[in-house]
Formats: C-alpha cells, structure tokens, sequence
C-alpha cells in the first residue's frame, strides 16, 4: 500500500529522519532485523505521526494505536513506538524552537502507550524483563541488550488484541538458523515467564 | 442464491488472485438477480475491508493486497450491464476523491449507486486537485457533489476542498463520505463540518445515501 505522506515543511522531514536515526543506531534488533528498509519505513511512519499528529488532533490516538496493531503484527512492539514517538518529539522540538506545544500529541500518545502496556505488566517486571533475558542468556548476543524488553512488549501487545505480536517477534528472536540452542531456550523460558505474569484483563 | 453463501468462496479466490474465479462468482450472483446494493456492499466493499484487516495483520503481503484492489476494480463495470439501461431522471451527481487521497473504489461505487437509483452518476477517482473538481463543478453543474476521504490526516484537505466548492458554487449540495469521517472529531467532525458549511450532509452509511437520495428534496425536484 503506496506510502504515507510527507510532512510539508523541510525541517519536519529533517526531524523524521534524525529520528530515524536515532532509533535504528540504538537498537541492534531494529538495525539487524530491518536493516535499510526498515530506516526507509521508519521515516514515512514518522512522516505519518507528524502529519496525523499536527492536522488530526483528537483522533490521533486511535490513528497511533493502529499504528501499533500493523508494527506489532510485523515484529515491531508497540513499545518501539513509545519510542519513535518521544525521540521524535525531541528532534522536532530541536529542529523547530519555536513550535511550542504543536507536537505534544506525539507524547500525549506515548504516555497513552505505556499506560496501556502497564495495564498488562507492571512497570517494574517490565523495566526488569531485559536483565531476566540476560542472566539466562549471559554470553551470547550482547549485541541485543533489549531481546528482554522486547519480549516483554510484544506479550503485552498480544494480551491487548494485537494478534501475531509474539510469533511475529519470535520468528526472528528464535530463528534457529540465527541463533544458538542456548539463546532461543533462554528466549523460551523467559517468553513462559513473562508470559505468567501478564495481565489478560482490561480496566 | 445470495453474497452470504459465496463470500467465503469469493474472498479465497480475491486472496489466490484468481481472478477468472471471482468473475464467475460475480456472474453468477447477477445471473441469479441478486440486489445489486448487497454486491456492491457486503461482496466488494466486504471482501476490501477484510483484505485491509489481513494486511493489516501481516496475514498478506501488500502484493497480495494489491491484487485484490485491482482485481475488484476490473469487476465493477460487470455490474453495468443491470446499471445503464435503467430509466434516468434529470439530475446528476459528481463524485471525487480529496487531494492525495487514493482510495478510490468507494468513489466509483458511489457514483454507481447513483445510477441504480437514477441518476446520472460521474466519478473523477482518486487524487482529484481542488482547482480541477471546482472546474468541473462548473463545467457539469451536478446537483449533487460529493467528496471522499480514507485516511484520518486527510481531513484537512477535505475541508480545504469543501471550502472550496462550497465558495464558488453555494447552490450546490455536497455530501461527505469515507471511513476517515468516522475519524473526525473537534473541528473535522461531521457535525463541525456540516455546521461551517450548510450545504454540505455527511452521509454515513449506504442506507443513509439511499434515504439521502429518496428524500422529498430531490424527488419533488426542488
Ligand atoms: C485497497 C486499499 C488501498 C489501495 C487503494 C487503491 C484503489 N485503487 O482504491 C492503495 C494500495 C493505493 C492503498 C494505499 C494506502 N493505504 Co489503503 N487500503 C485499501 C483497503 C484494503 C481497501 C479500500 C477499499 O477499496 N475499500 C472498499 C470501499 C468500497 O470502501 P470505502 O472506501 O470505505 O467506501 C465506502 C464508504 O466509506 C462510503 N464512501 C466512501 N467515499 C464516499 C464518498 C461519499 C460522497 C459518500 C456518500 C460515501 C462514501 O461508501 C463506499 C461504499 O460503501 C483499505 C481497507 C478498508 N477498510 O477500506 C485500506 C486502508 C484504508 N489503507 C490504509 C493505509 C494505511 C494505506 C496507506 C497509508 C499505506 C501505506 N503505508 O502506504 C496508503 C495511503 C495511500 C493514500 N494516500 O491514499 C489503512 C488506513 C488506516 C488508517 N490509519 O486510517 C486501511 C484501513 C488498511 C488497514 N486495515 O489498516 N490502500
């Protein structure tokens, strides 16, 4: 489906891509999983928060939340979007001084992201699933210190209807033909774990 | 024979691409006189909205996706053989898609529904500039003008678009549809929209085009 539109003024579009950058250089999944395609997706997904967050106002929440049902079903957590959406305030906020509250939907969003994450986990489970992952895991990837955390997103993701959030995850964080037995039982064993303690309820 | 009973059969075969398969589905449907609102609504629009759920779901890849909106845009013209040689009435609708909107089977489908119900129904697709609808409007003189938008960010320029033609051509009736309106809230809403400009009805379902259609405004001919 065709791509998502361009925000019309060029320091928006330089803001998306410094974003972009941003979120690719500090995630090794992110970079190993997508590669420059993805950077090419993540910039017209920012192109599309910012354009739905500066025009569309009150619906924008809902347009977010479709956002994360589409990234989730492809190995994308919604928490990566939590993500996106503040790094990208801040690159809008450093690329244009003067727009003052114009792109706080952009963190209304991500806050309406993590309360809703947190209604399936517990602030503090979630915050510890990335040392859980490590101490099972100790030596091999370090490259992929958030393996834990995303795990942890994507159950929550799923318990909030997101079909497909976990598999999706799991095809590549336990691709045997990408990792070692011992990396993908420790991904197993805390994917159970987790899976224990998320919360299928919704207040 | 109805689309309930064949709509599995139809959207297996819209997912395999076979498009020689849903053409006899549809031949079939119209062989055996079914109403054509439910073709158009519960077997092409259906079948569209559940192809958006699986790509959405990462079910299909947006190839397969394509296929689909391409293989259901070369089944709409089956229908005009029941749609044409109706008996029209003087009035006429002009149907458009707002700027950098692509979403353009709604629209023809739309102008087809005019058809079945007497009108003389023209579709300008997808994309279409304000310049150009505002031309046409004067170009055509429709009774009816209407404009469609999909995706919620577009709703900006629908109100560019409705300001537009509401301020070259005040006398002329425009409605306002697409999934995107289900998005609208504070000043893109439906209702902030209509309230701005008079003329302008936001019609949300196909029921409601119907009754829009059937109302004492147009068959008295005022
Ligand atoms: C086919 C399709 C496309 C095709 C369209 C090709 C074409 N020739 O039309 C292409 C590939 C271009 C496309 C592109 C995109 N698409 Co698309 N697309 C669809 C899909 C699967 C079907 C659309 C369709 O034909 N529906 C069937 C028709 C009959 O229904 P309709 O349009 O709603 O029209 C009916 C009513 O709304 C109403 N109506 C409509 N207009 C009017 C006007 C008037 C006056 C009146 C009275 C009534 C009325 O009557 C119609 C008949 O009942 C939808 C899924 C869906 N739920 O619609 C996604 C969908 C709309 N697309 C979506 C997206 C995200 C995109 C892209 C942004 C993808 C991307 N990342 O690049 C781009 C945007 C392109 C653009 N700028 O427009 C999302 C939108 C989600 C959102 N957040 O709003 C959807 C919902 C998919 C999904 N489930 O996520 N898409």
């Amino acid at each position: 489906m065709g791509d998502h539109p361009l925000p019309g003024d060029e320091r928006e579009i330089a803001a998306a891509v410094s974003a972009c950058a941003l979120m690719f250089d500090g995630s090794a999944y992110l970079s190993h999983r997508y590669g420059e395609r993805g950077r090419q997706f993540c910039r017209s997904g920012g192109g599309f928060l910012i354009v739905t967050c500066r025009h569309v106002h009150a619906g924008f929440l809902e347009q977010v939340r479709w956002l994360v049902g589409l990234r989730a079903a492809r190995g994308m957590p919604g928490w990566l979007l939590e993500r996106h959406l503040v790094i990208l305030h801040g690159c809008l906020r450093r690329e244009i001084p003067a727009a003052g509250t114009r792109y706080d939907g952009l963190l209304t969003a991500a806050t309406d992201l993590a309360d809703r994450r947190r209604r399936h986990l517990a602030e503090d489970a979630f915050l510890a699933a990335a040392s859980r992952f490590s101490a099972r895991a100790p030596d091999c990837h370090p490259t992929l210190p958030e393996a834990g955390t995303l795990l942890a997103a994507a159950l929550c993701d799923e318990a909030a209807g997101n079909e497909g959030a976990v598999r999706s995850l799991l095809d590549w964080l336990a691709d045997p033909r990408r990792f070692p037995p011992e990396w993908i039982g420790a991904v197993h064993a805390t994917a159970g774990e987790l899976a224990a303690e998320i919360s299928h309820e919704c207040p | 024979m109805n689309v309930h009973d064949v709509f599995r059969e139809y959207l297996d075969a819209l997912v395999a691409g076979d498009r020689a398969a849903c053409q006899r589905i549809v031949e079939g449907l119209l062989d055996a006189g079914t109403d054509l609102k439910s073709i158009y609504v519960d077997l092409f629009q259906g079948s569209m909205y559940r192809i958006g759920e699986l790509w959405e779901r990462n079910v299909i890849s947006v190839a397969v996706e394509h296929m689909a909106t391409s293989i259901t845009e070369s089944l709409l013209p089956l229908v005009y053989g029941r749609l044409f040689g109706r008996p029209h009435v003087e009035r006429s609708a002009l149907i458009a898609c707002v700027p950098s909107e692509f979403h353009q089977i709604g629209v023809h489908i739309i102008a087809d529904f005019f058809e079945l119900h007497g009108w003389h129904g023209h579709c300008l697709g997808a994309n279409t500039p304000v310049d150009g609808l505002v031309a046409a409007v004067g170009d055509m003189g429709p009774d009816v003008v209407g404009l469609s938008a999909s995706l919620a960010y577009n709703l900006p320029v629908l109100s560019d678009m409705l300001e537009a033609v509401a301020t070259h051509h005040p006398g002329t009736a425009i409605l306002l549809g697409g999934r995107a309106l289900t998005f609208g809230q504070g000043e893109f809403s439906p209702a902030a929209l209509e309230q701005r400009f008079p003329q302008a009805t936001y019609v949300a379902s196909i029921e409601a085009l119907e009754a829009y259609i059937e109302s004492p405004r147009w068959r008295n001919g005022t």
